[in-house]
């Protein structure tokens, strides 16, 4: 154990980073000016499926509520049970996805002073990219609940071959990574997103301000592979993982923007200087773990549970820098197809038996983790489906891997002290022995 | 050929795909296997390849599914990866997975990567045909994209180069198995039937089981010499949802007390009633027929994929519709709401089994749902 003499100083209780403060105000303000352009003034707006390109909508100006995001403020308001109880009395029964269908229960239930934000008003169009079998169910209910908007798909074509070292060939190499014959799918399908976007908000999109939110997208990767090696190099980490997410979170939602780009020199600069003054997320760091798959959103205290007792700090989760090596897309001509290249493969890359498993153990190896715990999510097996293959790789590779089933949106499933005993008997009996 | 003989011919390869595939097999013939109804056998046929569909069997286990896959597939893929892992398919040449449902496509993936961990397991080469259903142009050039592909794979293994010719008559073929197949439907939807629901299931999987120099005269003869009418006035069943692969489902609810006389799902009387057009190109004729044309877990808009449910219900005849959901399912519980809806503004009473396992289902209590919701059909007044 550390002597607490010479223990570096801990990040103050409740003491956020400034980039930390700064991505939650630019957050609010986006929230402000959604309230005042969209939901006041009826202005136009995008709900997206996450992996979607909003940069079509960046460049355009139009806002996009993103799924995931608004999924994941329902549940961190711990509105998650009511209305799930409200799927039940609808007659969908309780083993369908739960994460993507929280949005869509809170406009059937029209009930705008329960619903975050007041609730979404009627989008110019629903985008849905298709890559599991019921996006589109949904999305069709979602549409006519909405009183008939449109309902814009992507299809998902599939790869047909997983080369290996994805990660290496992704942000240059992409073309024959991703296939070309699925790019040149996939490039037809964006210009089609595109005309209706134009031909629905009367705008038009720029090919100068669209290249330059294309190379902002890769300036924003460069940044967070920078926070990535800071944190990766320093002992102990500078930064706790809930503070990481809210600021890689906060640009990849903003990506393209120059908010995200600045903001993210700001974050690397912070850290730098975290780490020069010996600032530590967990001064008494002794074990670094990773947090497998998807987050923990109506909970994200639990990441921070076993610092106190056992010096063990999560430094690294899916989303630490997934916006550099799986959003990095570089070009010279066609940021078109560059942009199509980003979003083609982004859900396998995460889950698919081999790709995720190997990018995983290059995170571990990179971050100094010498444990790794895992969430298989109930109700959404999209996210559960190579889970077991890439914890067998996970051990295979050095790594004693715990996996947690629970939902990820659902905070009636979670048992906080059930998890929280099962994560120490791990800790005390697979990492720290 | 007596309908009899016929009859007798497609039970037994019903019961036993595998042995029908190891008949051929011997014989010479150049096999490929396929899954679910979205892939063209009509290019395999024009190929001179044989083609066969390949299905679960929820009596064959593997301990290394366990091993691998996650609780969460359908049970159906679960049994198709054991028997993939124990060497049962090791007589194709080729094996076509389309990508009409996710976890068929996880299936691929995990097939792709088993030989990493799994030294001795003896997958066949694999195929991922990328189908895609949605209905827009851009995605009808797509798949076009994608029948080449088969087309260049086929060859790749011994097939012959695809011509016009050989395309045309392997539509037509087909065409006539599925409008046989129409035809022979009045055995199990007629009022007077002269074949259970289970037979009806053993007779559609027939036309994608026999190759179809065999399967045309056997349905055929069935057509001209029936088995003899029977009186049935048991409920009339529609049984609809997860795919009924093997006659488990429509035998428990046979034993219920009801009669089955229409399936709609992917291995049920949606399958044939669409025929592939014969004028034309050929290949934007196969590519219209599979993007649109047959049922599917991703196909929509769902207003048209209900049309097509309805159309049956009013064809059959059925009284009643049962909605039979996988365990795990996450996608046909979206349409059950509304297709409920449409249903009970129609006066069809409806049972709902939903998440029902695949692998060791609790049949007791899966016989007593039904039995009991036959039950209160009996208690309306006429």
């Amino acid at each position: 154990m550390t002597d607490t003499a010479t223990r570096p100083p801990r990040a103050p209780e409740g003491e956020r980073m400034a980039a930390t403060l700064a991505a939650q105000a630019y957050q609010k303000a986006t929230q402000a000016r959604f309230r005042a352009e969209v939901i006041e003034g009826g202005g136009d707006y995008v709900i997206a499926d996450a992996v979607a390109p909003h940069e079509i909508f960046h460049t355009m100006d139009v806002p996009v509520i993103s799924l995931p995001w608004y999924s994941a403020v329902i549940s961190a308001k711990q509105l998650s049970p009511y209305y799930f109880g409200l799927m039940d009395e609808l007659g969908y029964h309780d083993g369908l996805p739960r994460y993507t269908s929280l949005p869509f229960m809170t406009t059937l239930a029209n009930e705008p002073e329960r619903a975050p934000y007041g609730g979404l008003p009627k989008p110019t169009m629903i985008l849905e990219r298709l890559r599991g079998d019921y996006g589109q169910k949904i999305g069709e209910q979602w549409a006519r609940a909405f009183g008939g908007v449109p309902l814009v798909t992507i299809d998902n074509s599939s790869v047909t071959e997983l080369t290996p070292g994805w990660f290496r060939h992704a942000q240059s190499d992409w073309e024959a990574l991703y296939e070309p014959h699925r790019l040149d799918f996939q490039v037809k399908q964006i210009e089609n997103v595109i005309a209706v976007a134009e031909t629905l908000t009367h705008r038009s999109l720029d090919p100068g301000a669209f290249r330059q939110v294309m190379h902002r997208v890769n300036e924003a990767g460069e940044l967070v592979d920078r926070a990535k090696r800071i944190i990766a190099a320093a002992r102990p980490a500078p930064v706790s993982l809930p503070e990481q997410l809210t600021n890689v979170m906060a640009a990849t939602w903003n990506r393209g923007s120059q908010w995200a780009v600045d903001h993210l020199r700001t974050y690397c600069e912070e850290l730098e200087a975290r780490v020069a003054s010996g600032v530590a997320a967990c001064p008494d760091e002794r074990v670094r773990l990773l947090w497998v798959n998807n987050g923990l959103w109506f909970n994200t205290g639990f990441y921070r549970a076993f610092e106190e007792k056992y010096g063990a700090t999560f430094v690294w989760s899916m989303y630490s820098n997934f916006l550099s090596d799986g959003y990095r897309k570089y070009f010279t001509d066609d940021p078109l197809r560059a942009l199509a290249a980003r979003h083609i493969s982004m859900n396998e890359q995460l889950h698919l038996p081999g790709w995720m498993a190997e990018w995983i153990i290059e995170q571990a190896r990179d971050y100094g983790c010498t444990g790794a715990v895992m969430l298989v999510p109930i109700g959404d097996r999209m996210s559960a489906f190579g889970t077991k293959l890439c914890a067998m790789a996970l051990e295979q590779g050095g790594i004693p891997t715990l996996t947690l089933t629970a939902s990820m949106v659902d905070a009636r499933l979670w048992d906080n002290a059930a998890m929280i005993r099962k994560v120490e008997e791990f800790l005390e009996q697979r990492v720290l022995k | 050929m007596t309908g009899a003989d016929a009859l007798a011919r497609i039970r037994a390869v019903y019961a036993d795909r595998l042995g029908e595939a190891r008949r051929r097999r011997a014989a010479g013939a150049t096999l490929v296997g396929y899954f679910l109804n979205a892939v063209p056998v009509e290019l395999i046929l024009a190929a001179g390849l044989d083609p066969i569909r390949l299905v679960g069997d929820p009596a064959r286990r593997s301990p290394l599914t366990e091993r691998y896959l996650e609780e969460y597939f359908d049970g159906e893929v679960q049994s198709l990866f054991g028997a993939a892992m124990e060497g049962d398919f090791a007589d194709m040449s080729l094996l076509v997975i389309p990508r009409t449902a996710e976890t068929y496509l996880q299936l691929y993936y995990f097939l792709k990567e088993i030989p990493k961990w799994e030294l001795q397991a003896s997958v066949p080469p694999l195929h991922l045909f990328d189908l895609l259903q949605t209905p827009h142009w851009t995605v009808a050039q797509y798949d076009l994209g994608r029948m080449r592909a088969l087309a260049a794979r086929l060859e790749e293994i011994g097939g012959a180069r695809i011509d016009e010719a050989a395309l045309r008559t392997a539509i037509a073929t087909c065409n006539r198995l599925r409008s046989l197949l129409g035809q022979a439907s009045t055995l199990w939807q007629g009022d007077a039937p002269s074949l259970s629901g289970v037979d009806a299931l053993a007779v559609i999987a027939a036309a994608s089981v026999l190759h179809p120099d065999e399967a045309v005269p056997a349905l055929e003869a069935l057509v001209a010499d029936p088995p003899p009418v029977r009186r049935d006035d048991r409920p009339r069943v529609l049984l609809k949802g997860s795919p009924q692969s093997d006659p488990r489902v429509t035998a428990l609810i046979e034993e219920a007390g009801a009669r089955v006389v229409a399936h709609d799902h992917v291995a049920g009387d949606t399958t044939y009633d669409t025929l592939v057009s014969e004028g034309g190109d050929p290949w934007e004729a196969l590519v219209h027929h599979y993007q649109l044309g047959i049922p599917g877990l991703r196909a929509y808009p769902q207003r048209a994929q209900d049309q097509r449910f309805l159309a049956l219900v009013e064809r059959s005849r059925a009284e009643v519709v049962i909605f039979f959901h996988d365990q795990y399912d996450d996608t046909l519980g979206w349409e059950y709401p509304d297709q409920k809806k449409l249903l009970d503004a129609r006066g069809i009473p409806s049972l709902f089994l939903k998440q029902q396992p695949y692998l060791d289902p609790p049949v007791a209590e899966q016989h007593a749902a039904v039995a009991g919701f036959l039950a209160t059909l009996q208690k309306v007044p006429a």
